[in-house]
């Protein structure tokens, strides 16, 4: 693939963005559908092509992304804001399915919880709160017609361009078999050895199962593992191993690989311990946020009869009647 | 950067003229007086930091007086609690000290700087500037400390009556102002080393300035201030250069090592005493002493200061202040002894600008009506009498004449302070007579006389000693043109008596009459100030009179005093205390054996009689002209005026010889041209063309883009993307991939 | 969960842990780069404060994936602790952003972002 092919296709995926973007308009939001389809899957059959031989084809992927893709462009594309949330949620899912093909279980969930449970919710919410009163007809104006598209568009897209060269073409850019692009897997294997090592109490779980399963005896009561400069684990690129004193007598116990940290584990430790500060920063902000909202949805804005009525979707009061009265009655 | 270059250039100088023929020959003994190297020794004088922490701690205290809205007299106590403190310590200090051997007590690290050039190479020097805050104790710097601080309390007590009016934040101002004074005062003196002598001064000169601008309401005294100041800033200019050249050529600032270097003998040090910066220290230290103390040609702003209260223009005017000249010359007496033996003129100039100085000023005196400027331009004339006596090299003579001044010429001023404040602000001499038959002037008026007679130099006084050591050491010391020196200070001696006693017969004799100052006048007695006697004056209070009373004491003891040989005997302390530092004189530049005469006589012995005979002549005629007829001085003016050829005399004389005019002429306004000059070039080319022209030219680029700001939130958001999608393609093409 | 970890270590083999592939890596991040470019189409065109607002979330999840992505082609785990802090984040955004429609909603009764049209100056 040639950089002047990706461009060309991204420039056909924006004319597609562009028509589905035409309000009311079915035949030219097929074509535009078609059209950004076609240049997406264009693209991704070129990358797919690409692979190496061996490697286990991305199905899920494709279809996951394909899927958020999809929810985004309607998403951004509706007429009417509630939908355009209920497409968000397609996005959110179908992220969340690639978390889990991508190994980050965890994070695919608290994604579903956080956003779809809680932030989409929320949104949802307001807009149910503002939509009311401006439009009885369903679709107000401002949402039907797409502010300047074409510039937005053509600043979208001159964005992907770039970011979909540097991440298809660039040589080394992302490829992970790029020489020192990504640490080797003895290095990632003995991180994680490691932090199985700071949760003491997992890792005597660990040994005594191992023991238990292994000595013929009902129960080995009493056993030490042995820490060396404070590291009880020691890897040496293939087996990861413990010294165990059990009754006086020490034993060299290899560690088996389903006794390695979960995911969750593994995030949680980096979290605590590489970003505790972060965190703690993560947590301010939200308690800000907190306050902030509540300080300003507090703030009461004091309308003039006419702006209520105006906001109540009655006519305004003429200036020339007695508004006492008026205001009395009303 | 501009600091190395001018170091660089002036060490090229100071080398390139290193090599001149003006050293001296080796082996030859050099005759100044040095001091033993000090000795530092903070046991026994540990006391004495106090005499400089006092002040400071007063000032603090009446800063905070001040902010509370203290509306006592706590303030003046407080200031004088603290000066009295200072004094006693000084008395304490002095009494411990052996004038021969100086002491160093040290505070703390100030300045400790060193550096190399840098070039590594094996004759990379070191050099250093060290500085630290400590005491420099010898007989002059003893001397000194003992009447500045005895006069600051006098004074500062004086004050607390006389600022009465003015109680509240002015008047913890004013007495903060006087202990800051005290302070720069105590650390000009007692300084170990130029830089803290150099803070001293312009401590000082702060203090001055903020003390003339008291008054700050009143627009004269806010320009006195700042004639001060400025006149001031030239001065210090040249002692700032001096003390870069002494650190330049000797590589220390510390009084102990600079006398320890000018000591060394020929054969290291002669390279020491010559060379193009070494002969222009003494002139740069000159011009220092002339702007603080007072000298032609920066002497004008002395009689303006006189805006101030009439207790600043005692202690800072008069008595402690513009005698810093004198003791920066005295204390680096050794570089201008250097200066002569080298051949050089720099004491030569400070006698003849003192002595010319003195004639000038006293000519000015005669023919002022304010008595307070008389004062004023008597001091300029008297601190060119001690310049005179620095030059002839006797700086004894010198000093004792600053003790003497100061006692006399405080109290003067605060006799002029007390009429000022009786008689509601009234200074001219004419509008004032006859006070002594006044109720409640008694001390004022007897007071006065006192310090009228030892300005005047009348046998017996304290003055008529000072002044005799100055003019018969004329006739003694060889130099350019010293006996016509000598003449003009016996001349200048006769017009001080006249115009003294012209003051003290006009005020306190006659028939009584006096009238308030119009600008002081209060209410009713404006409309008939022509009655002599419906404006009743205030007579001065007990702490007033006291101080007073006190200070003719001190002025009555230095006369007696000079009578008694023992160590109560001024003459012989004075002498031990000064001959024994550093600006003990050298004798070399006197004639070994048979001393110069004067008529016949040997010159000490007929100055007597000469400086007598002139100081009663002139008294005379101030009695004849001032107290017996005194109509005949308006008629000698009236004469005078009438005839062409001398009728210059007596109006130059009242327009103080058109200095003030001449400063105008060829200062003021050239440099109004040029400021003239440079704010119109500042007007078109930096702020029209530079400022406004560069600051269009956004403008108009603004011009281009304004569609874009549109207020719309999407357009800024759409903007904002672009840049983002341009900054990522510059990463993307040009820096990841090296090409676009 | 435990079981998705473990379906990635085969038996047998000396590591649990397997690179990902060039493709796959790639398809993932063009779909990030994609949502991205939607999100930012979506902001610049909506006229409803809310849905872009919206569209702001829409570009979190999208660097999120990214760094997911990212995360797993490293195989470290700081990836996902990243997108912690950007669910932190939009979470603090959509808080503050809605009180602030609200607050504006208030105000005039529209929805419309180009009702708000001060900070022109002419």
């Amino acid at each position: 693939m040639t950089p002047s092919i990706l461009y060309i296709a991204c420039v056909v995926g924006a004319i597609g963005l562009f028509l589905i973007m035409r309000p009311h308009r079915q035949s030219t939001r097929i074509v535009g559908t078609i059209l950004g389809a076609g240049a997406i899957a264009f693209i991704m059959v070129k990358v797919l092509a690409g692979l190496a031989a061996d490697a286990p084809v991305p199905i899920l992927e494709v279809i996951f992304g394909l899927a958020a893709i999809a929810g985004a462009a309607r998403m951004v594309t509706h007429p009417r804001p509630v939908f355009a949330a209920i497409y968000f949620v397609v996005v959110v899912v179908s992220s969340a399915g690639m978390f889990l093909l991508m190994d980050a279980e965890f994070m695919a969930f608290s994604l579903i919880i956080v956003y779809a449970g809680a932030i989409l919710i929320t949104y949802l919410f307001v807009l149910m709160l503002a939509q009311d009163a401006t439009s009885t007809a369903g679709e107000a104006l401002y949402d039907r017609i797409p502010r300047e598209p074409v510039a937005a568009l053509v600043v979208g897209f001159v964005l992907l361009a770039i970011l979909s060269d540097a991440f298809l073409l660039v040589d080394g850019g992302v490829r992970p078999d790029a020489p020192g692009m990504t640490p080797s897997l003895a290095a990632a294997e003995e991180h994680r050895w490691m932090v199985l090592d700071g949760l003491p109490l997992q890792l005597n779980d660990t040994v005594a199962g191992l023991l238990d399963a292994d000595s013929t005896d009902a129960a080995v009561a009493e056993f030490t593992i042995e820490r060396i400069d404070g590291r009880a684990i020691r890897f040496d690129g293939i087996n990861a191993s413990v010294d165990v004193k059990v009754a006086d007598e020490s034993r060299n116990l290899v560690l088996p690989v389903s006794a390695l940290p979960t995911n969750a584990q593994l995030v949680g430790w980096s979290l605590v311990a590489t970003f505790p500060v972060s965190l703690e920063v993560a947590g301010v902000i939200l308690l800000m946020a907190m306050f902030g909202a509540v300080v300003l949805a507090r703030r009461q804005i004091d309308l003039g009869e006419d702006e209520l009525r105006v906001a109540a979707g009655m006519t305004p009061l003429l200036e020339d009647e007695e508004s006492d009265f008026a205001g009395g009655s009303s | 950067m501009l600091s190395a270059i001018a170091h660089t250039a002036l060490a090229t100088v100071a080398m390139a003229g290193g090599d001149g023929s003006h050293g001296l020959p080796a082996g030859e003994p050099f005759g100044f007086q040095v001091p033993i190297p000090p000795v530092v020794d903070e046991q026994s004088f540990a006391l004495a930091a106090w005499m400089i922490w006092l002040p400071v701690i007063s000032a603090i205290l009446c800063g905070i007086y001040a902010t509370l809205g203290v509306k006592s007299r706590l303030p003046a106590w407080t200031t004088v609690a603290a000066l009295a403190g200072s004094f006693v310590i000084a008395v304490m200090t002095v009494s411990k000290l052996d004038f021969a051997k100086p002491v160093v007590v040290h505070l703390f690290d100030w300045i400790d700087l060193s550096w190399s050039s840098g070039s590594g190479t094996a004759g990379d020097q070191w050099h250093g500037l060290r500085a630290n805050f400590a005491l420099y104790l010898d007989g002059l710097s003893a001397y000194w400390i003992l009447f500045v601080t005895f006069l600051g309390t006098m004074i500062a007590f004086y004050a607390s009556e006389y600022m009465d009016e003015d109680k509240g934040t002015g008047y913890c101002r004013f007495f903060a102002g006087v202990s800051i004074f005290l302070f720069a005062m105590t650390a000009l003196v007692l300084g170990e080393n130029l830089i803290m002598l150099y803070l001293g001064w312009e401590g000082v000169g702060l203090a001055s300035y903020l003390l003339i601008g008291y008054y700050y309401k009143k627009p004269a005294a806010v320009a006195a201030a700042k004639k001060a100041f400025i006149m001031n800033r030239i001065g210090d200019l040249g002692l700032a250069l001096g003390i870069y050249l002494i650190w330049l050529e000797y590589g220390s600032l510390e009084f102990g090592v600079l006398f320890a270097a000018l000591q060394s003998d020929g054969a290291t040090g002669a390279g020491q005493y010559d060379g193009w910066a070494a002969t222009l220290i003494p002139w740069c230290l000159m011009l220092g002493a002339f702007g603080k103390s007072a000298q032609f040609p920066l002497y004008v702003w002395l009689p303006d200061a006189m805006e101030g209260p009439t207790p600043v223009s005692a202690l800072i005017h008069a008595a402690t202040m513009v005698t810093a000249g004198i003791y920066l010359i005295a204390r680096t007496m050794p570089f201008f002894l250097m200066n002569k033996a080298s051949g050089g003129h720099a004491l030569e100039a400070v006698a003849w600008i003192g002595g010319l100085t003195a004639l000038l000023a006293a000519t000015i005196a005669m023919a002022q009506y304010d008595i307070k400027r008389v004062m004023a331009y008597s001091t300029v004339s008297q601190l060119g009498y001690m310049f005179m006596g620095l030059g002839l090299a006797t700086s004894f003579g010198a000093c004792y004449h600053v003790l003497t001044h100061a006692f006399f010429k405080a109290l003067l001023f605060l006799c002029c302070g007390a009429v000022m404040h009786g008689f509601g602000g009234q200074l001219d001499l004419r509008k004032l007579g006859g006070i002594r038959r006044v109720p409640g002037w008694g001390v004022v008026c007897w007071t006065m006389l006192i310090g009228s007679l030892w300005l005047s130099g009348i046998p017996g006084t304290a003055g008529y000693f000072s002044k005799d050591e100055i003019l018969a050491q004329a006739f003694i010391t060889e130099g350019t043109g010293f006996r016509i020196l000598g003449w003009i200070g016996i001349i200048t001696a006769g017009l001080t008596a006249y115009y003294t006693f012209r003051v003290w017969f006009r005020v306190f004799t006659g028939p009584t009459h006096y009238k308030p100052d119009e600008s002081h006048g209060q209410g009713g007695h404006d409309e008939h100030h022509g009655d002599d006697h419906s404006f009743h004056p205030h007579a001065p209070g007990i702490r007033i009179n006291l101080v007073l009373a006190v200070l003719s004491l001190g002025a009555i003891w230095l006369a007696v005093g000079y009578f008694v040989g023992d160590i109560w005997g001024t003459q012989v302390w004075i002498k031990n205390a000064i001959e024994n530092s550093s600006a003990g004189t050298g004798l070399q530049l006197m004639p070994a054996g048979d001393h110069s005469t004067l008529l016949g006589f040997e010159p000490h012995t007929a100055m007597y009689f000469i400086s007598g005979t002139f100081g009663l002549v002139g008294l005379t005629t101030a009695w004849w002209l001032h107290c017996a007829n005194r109509k005949s001085a308006d008629d000698l003016r009236t004469w005078l005026t009438a005839r062409g050829w001398i009728a210059w005399l007596p109006r130059a004389m009242e327009n103080k010889w058109y200095v003030d005019e001449i400063y105008i002429a060829t200062i003021r306004f050239p440099l109004w041209i040029a400021g003239q000059a440079l704010y119109m070039f500042d007007r078109v080319f930096v702020d029209g063309i530079g400022v406004n022209g560069t600051a269009r030219l956004p403008k108009i680029a603004a011009s281009l883009f304004q569609p874009l700001y549109n207020g719309k939130l999407q357009g800024y958001a759409t903007s904002m993307a672009g840049g983002l999608a341009l900054v990522i393609a510059w990463i993307v093409w040009v820096w990841m991939r090296g090409s676009v | 969960m435990n079981d998705v970890a473990i379906s990635l270590t085969q038996a047998g083999e000396a590591s649990t842990m397997v690179p990902i592939a060039t493709g796959t890596i790639q398809i993932v991040l063009l779909v990030s780069a994609v949502m991205f470019a939607i999100g930012m189409v979506g902001f610049l065109t909506r006229r409803n404060m809310i849905l872009m607002f919206l569209c702001t979330e829409l570009m979190f999840q999208a660097s999120a994936i990214a760094m997911i992505a990212f995360g797993r082609m490293h195989l470290n785990p700081e990836g996902q602790v990243f997108v912690i802090f950007i669910l932190t984040v939009a979470a603090a955004e959509a808080a503050l952003a809605l009180g602030l429609v609200v607050l504006l909603y208030r105000r005039k009764p529209t929805l419309d972002a180009e009702a708000w049209s001060e900070l022109k100056e002419c």
